[in-house]
């Protein structure tokens, strides 16, 4: 086992018994999976929950593991399922789609610089901003900035069309410029 | 479709956000892919493991099959026995025609079959060995069994083979001491060899007969063999007639008379000793 090597290839050796593999994998993505799940639920608990969850899947469905995406791909959207799941039994008459709302995209082309995020204050307000934010637009900008995800790979993770997740993204990015501004 | 701006808020929000698991989550997780990862095992490793298991009960099969089917197998039939059989030229098995008995080798019971290590597959194992089982199994390889051969074969054939043998063996030649010991103590007319061309009896009678006993009959029959040559008689008379003696000392007289007699075939112009002389009255 090389720390060089691939997700996909540490994924085959853990399927094939190595240790090793696995503990680098979880090395590697314990932090960005664990945030996706604590900004998106906004609850440290639940969050411990969904993230173990998420890796006794990988770690029981190992033997079927093949390789058809990126294995962080893969990770994250065994987490999505879960965090759909729990949303749906904690609040069963709502939909993650109901948080899709439509905004007017702030005019982004007066800004010429983004200096003034370097402030102090701005950058405290941004955690809260982006909890603020819609919940598939949270989704899409945890996604982006915890797994560095493209809109591909975020529409496939979240099962929606390429464009509704660039839509999400975009919508997200807005929002946050937009409480940002002094 | 990235933005400087999109760019500058990821970083600084990876730069802000360092939460993690607690450590006893880690844990937990850990040890659960420790505990699923020791439960499964490689797929070579389970395909090795039939393996190793299906050749293990091959081969115990092959060994208990030579072990317990083997030995039923008649002498002289088994595949050893041919295969060296003809490996040293030796004529195929034949039962024998002058046997007074029609007990066949192959009737003869497990106990008196070749031992054992004579079934093993010839695979493997040296040339000696097998020319040793081959005569243990195959009685009728005459090359290496002469004087039970020559036991067998019809009379015109044994008489042929007991000259042979006899113009082969020289008649000062002396047998080892074990079994001359043992041949001169038993040695009276009742116990005299069987006419040749006669399978002895135990050998002809198809009763049990151990390995050691069928190798020390062949024994006997080839000192009985040389001693109606004449070849077991002392070449000195005075060694002669101090068997004799011995033999009068422990009272068989018949035995010392039919052994005077011969000697005197032996040495026709040796005088016969006085106390001697009653025997042949």
């Amino acid at each position: 086992m090389n720390t060089d090597d691939s997700d996909e290839a540490l994924m085959l050796a853990y399927r094939g018994g190595s240790q090793p593999a696995f503990a680098e994998l979880y090395r590697r993505y314990r932090g960005p999976l664990y945030r996706y799940c604590l900004r998106w639920l906004k609850n440290a608990a639940r969050a411990e929950e969904v993230f173990q969850d998420a890796w006794l899947r990988v770690i029981t469905a190992r033997e079927r593991y093949q390789v058809e995406a990126s294995f962080k791909t893969y990770l994250f959207q065994i987490t999505h399922r879960l965090l759909i799941d729990r949303h749906r039994r904690e609040r069963p008459e709502t939909s993650i789609d109901d948080h899709d709302q439509v905004h007017v995209l702030p005019d982004l082309s007066a800004e010429s610089s983004e200096s003034w995020l370097l402030r102090t204050e701005q950058i405290e307000r941004l955690g809260t901003l982006v909890e603020q934010l819609p919940l598939p637009q949270r989704e899409a900008f945890l996604l982006r900035a915890e797994g560095d995800f493209g809109p591909e790979e975020i529409a496939r993770i979240t099962g929606v069309p390429r464009e509704t997740a660039k839509s999400r993204l975009r919508y997200a990015f807005a929002r946050l410029r937009e409480g940002l501004r002094p | 479709m990235s933005t400087s701006f999109e760019h500058t808020i990821i970083r600084l929000w990876r730069a802000q956000r360092t939460e993690s698991p607690p450590s006893s989550v880690d844990q937990a997780i850990l040890a659960a892919a420790r505990r699923q990862g020791g439960r499964g095992r490689p797929r070579w490793y389970a395909v090795a493991a039939s393996v190793a298991t299906i050749g293990l009960a091959v081969g115990l099969g092959w060994r208990l099959n030579e072990r317990y089917a083997g030995p039923a197998a008649p002498p002289g039939h088994g595949p050893v026995a041919e295969q060296t059989a003809t490996e040293f030229g030796a004529p195929p098995p034949t039962v024998a025609p002058i046997a007074p008995s029609p007990a066949a080798a192959g009737d003869r019971p497990v106990a008196a079959g070749p031992p054992p290590e004579a079934r093993v597959p010839t695979a493997g194992r040296p040339a000696a060995p097998r020319a040793e089982s081959s005569r243990a199994a195959a009685p009728d390889a005459a090359p290496f069994a002469p004087s039970v051969a020559t036991a067998r074969l019809p009379a015109p054939a044994a008489a042929a083979a007991a000259d042979e043998l006899r113009a082969r063996q020289p008649k000062s030649a002396a047998l080892p001491a074990a079994v001359e010991s043992k041949e001169w103590a038993g040695f009276d007319d009742e116990a005299a060899p069987a006419p040749l061309g006669q399978a002895l009896p135990t050998e002809a009678s198809g009763e049990p007969l151990p390995p050691a006993a069928a190798t020390e009959a062949s024994s006997s029959a080839r000192v009985r063999s040389r001693l109606d040559a004449g070849a077991d008689l002392p070449a000195d008379p005075d060694a002669w007639v101090a068997r004799i003696r011995a033999l009068l000392a422990s009272g068989e007289t018949d035995a010392a008379r039919a052994l005077l007699e011969r000697g005197r075939r032996a040495h026709p112009d040796w005088p016969v000793p006085e106390d001697l002389r009653a025997l042949l009255e």
